[in-house]
């Protein structure tokens, strides 16, 4: 009955949760949904890690490539990320190149890791102007249920921290490589950003912001990609965005930018202890 | 005899397959299947998902529908089945560039169509389509077989009415002291050493074969014998597969019935 009326008034559905000051899954406006890591669960890939936000999972698994610097740059190597979102994971998305909003979320993703400098990306060059690593991250959306860039920072994040380099050798006579996969080092990773979700719902008087939204929320919120996302980076506040939708106040605003701050604390402690149970085992 | 031995010695593949002690390359005996393990109801967004590992190849399998066909597509007899392979890029040794779209991925979604579609009864939806999307997120040998499993996992997590659980197994010859011992579910360094692979896709309770495929050349004497290995290894793949269904039944609900969005 109730997925019925879910169809036929949509607002209505969501106003009569709101009125009541709760969400349609029983959470307050402000609480965020728990965040599960799990990692090296893929072995064919030098890195990876599983995480799920409430029941948004992403997978992301890392490969390393050798190639030559660019010749501009000859001393840095490359990370290069990549969002997929599958058909599998929701039936939004349909089977085909990737939608603009994949497009989207992979640039905000990139953006949001580069521009953060997590990794340096010298300690990538292995040879000036030679031979540089490139970091290939490849993060697939299993299950789509809102706050996809959340879950993708989270995921991306802890598998560089699990992410060790093989050793390179490199003859400059000959032009002989060898990598050397027994001896590893560990990627230095700077910096944690997290990012975290907001959906702002258009109400009178004032319009209610509701962190961690679910993907029935982000559509009542204005669609996907209207989504207000805030980044914190080890208590430097790193990167605001918010591409159309409602209009956000000031007071809100300053809300919003200390929930994220607490948010990030949470999940740092999470990645560092999920890491640190991986080594012990 | 004398020229059954010179074909033996033409045909047998490079590196031992079987060890003095009859142990495989993993140390499994030759009909041994790899451990299965597998999980339905894994998402909350596709109508049916599952997830399966068959060794260390893991793949998950969603079904959205039965639902509305596209008009192109739609067909007034029976249900127009979609299936969608896609390999992870991360998924094998190198780094795969096209996960979907190339011709090995399509090659393997109409492979995938025509094993499911043997036991889906199509005649009850006309007009609808069934889309099965497939990831492979490691692949080491198998991977075909596994997305088989796994999609039929789906499809009963989702509920669309099946003739038959659909298993796939592989199976391949090796030759121990002379004398042939078929192998049973061949993994990514058996295939890679160059011997015979017998893919076959059936429906174990009717005792029908929906798909079958071989690659390389074997002698047909020893084609009864490879064929009847992995449709045996389809049997007790059934028999785990149903086990979980049951199990997953006796839980009592899905994930899907506990968020109540």
């Amino acid at each position: 009955m109730t997925e019925v009326y879910k169809h036929i008034h949509p607002s209505k559905y969501f106003n009569d949760y709101i009125n009541q000051d709760v969400r349609p899954d029983g959470r307050d406006f402000d609480q965020q949904r728990d965040v599960i890591i799990n990692i090296n669960g893929i072995t064919s890939a030098d890195a990876s890690a599983i995480v799920k936000c409430g029941n948004t999972t992403v997978v992301c698994g890392i490969k390393l490539e050798l190639a030559r610097p660019k010749a501009e740059e000859p001393d840095i190597g490359f990370l290069i990320s990549n969002v997929e979102l599958l058909p599998l994971c929701s039936s939004k998305f349909r089977p085909g190149p990737p939608s603009d909003y994949a497009q989207v979320i992979s640039n905000i993703v990139s953006d949001i890791v580069i521009n953060s400098k997590c990794v340096d990306l010298k300690d990538l060059c292995v040879v000036t102007d030679k031979l540089a690593w490139v970091i290939y991250c490849d993060l697939v959306c299993l299950d789509y249920d809102g706050s996809i860039v959340d879950a993708c920072i989270i995921a991306l994040i802890t598998s560089l921290k699990t992410l060790s380099l093989p050793t390179v050798t490199y003859d400059n006579e000959t032009e002989e490589v060898k990598v050397d996969t027994g001896v590893k080092i560990p990627l230095q990773v700077h910096g944690l950003p997290v990012a975290t979700s907001f959906g702002i719902y258009h109400k009178l008087p004032r319009n209610i912001i509701l962190a961690d939204p679910s993907a029935y929320e982000e559509e009542m919120c204005g669609g996907i990609g209207a989504n207000l996302i805030v980044c914190w980076n080890k208590g430097l506040f790193c990167g605001i965005q918010k591409f159309g939708g409602c209009n956000l106040s000031t007071e809100d605003e300053k809300r919003t930018i200390s929930l994220a701050k607490q948010r990030c604390k949470l999940v740092e402690q999470v990645i560092e202890t999920c890491i640190k149970n991986g080594e012990v085992k | 005899m004398a020229t059954l031995r010179v074909m033996d010695s033409f045909l047998m593949p490079g590196p031992d397959l079987l060890s003095s002690q009859g142990l495989r390359l993993d140390g499994r005996r030759p009909n041994e299947l790899r451990r299965i393990r597998c999980k339905l109801g894994v998402f909350t967004q596709p109508d049916g998902s599952a997830y399966l590992e068959q060794g260390n190849t893991k793949v998950l399998a969603a079904v959205y529908g039965p639902h509305q066909a596209s008009k192109s597509k739609s067909s007034t007899e029976a249900v127009v089945v979609n299936c969608q392979y896609s390999m992870a890029t991360f998924s094998t040794g190198e780094r795969k560039n096209r996960p979907r779209g190339d011709r090995k991925s399509l090659e393997m979604s109409l492979h995938l169509r025509q094993a499911l579609t043997a036991a889906i009864k199509t005649e009850l939806y006309p007009r609808s389509q069934i889309d099965i999307y497939i990831e492979v997120l490691q692949a080491d040998g198998g991977a075909y077989c596994a997305s088989v499993n796994a999609a039929t996992l789906a499809l009963v997590d989702a509920g669309v009415p099946l003739r038959a659980y659909v298993c796939a197994c592989t199976a391949s010859m090796a030759w121990h002291g002379g004398s042939p011992a078929p192998l049973l579910d061949v993994g990514h360094v058996e295939e890679a050493a160059g011997g015979v692979v017998l893919t076959v896709a059936s429906l174990p309770s009717t005792g029908s074969i929906a798909l079958l495929e071989m690659s390389h050349r074997l002698h047909s004497d020893y084609f009864e014998n490879v064929l009847s290995r992995a449709l045996q290894g389809c049997r007790d793949i059934e028999v785990i597969l149903d086990k979980a269904v049951r199990d997953h039944l006796a839980e009592g609900w899905t994930k899907q019935d506990v968020v109540t969005v």
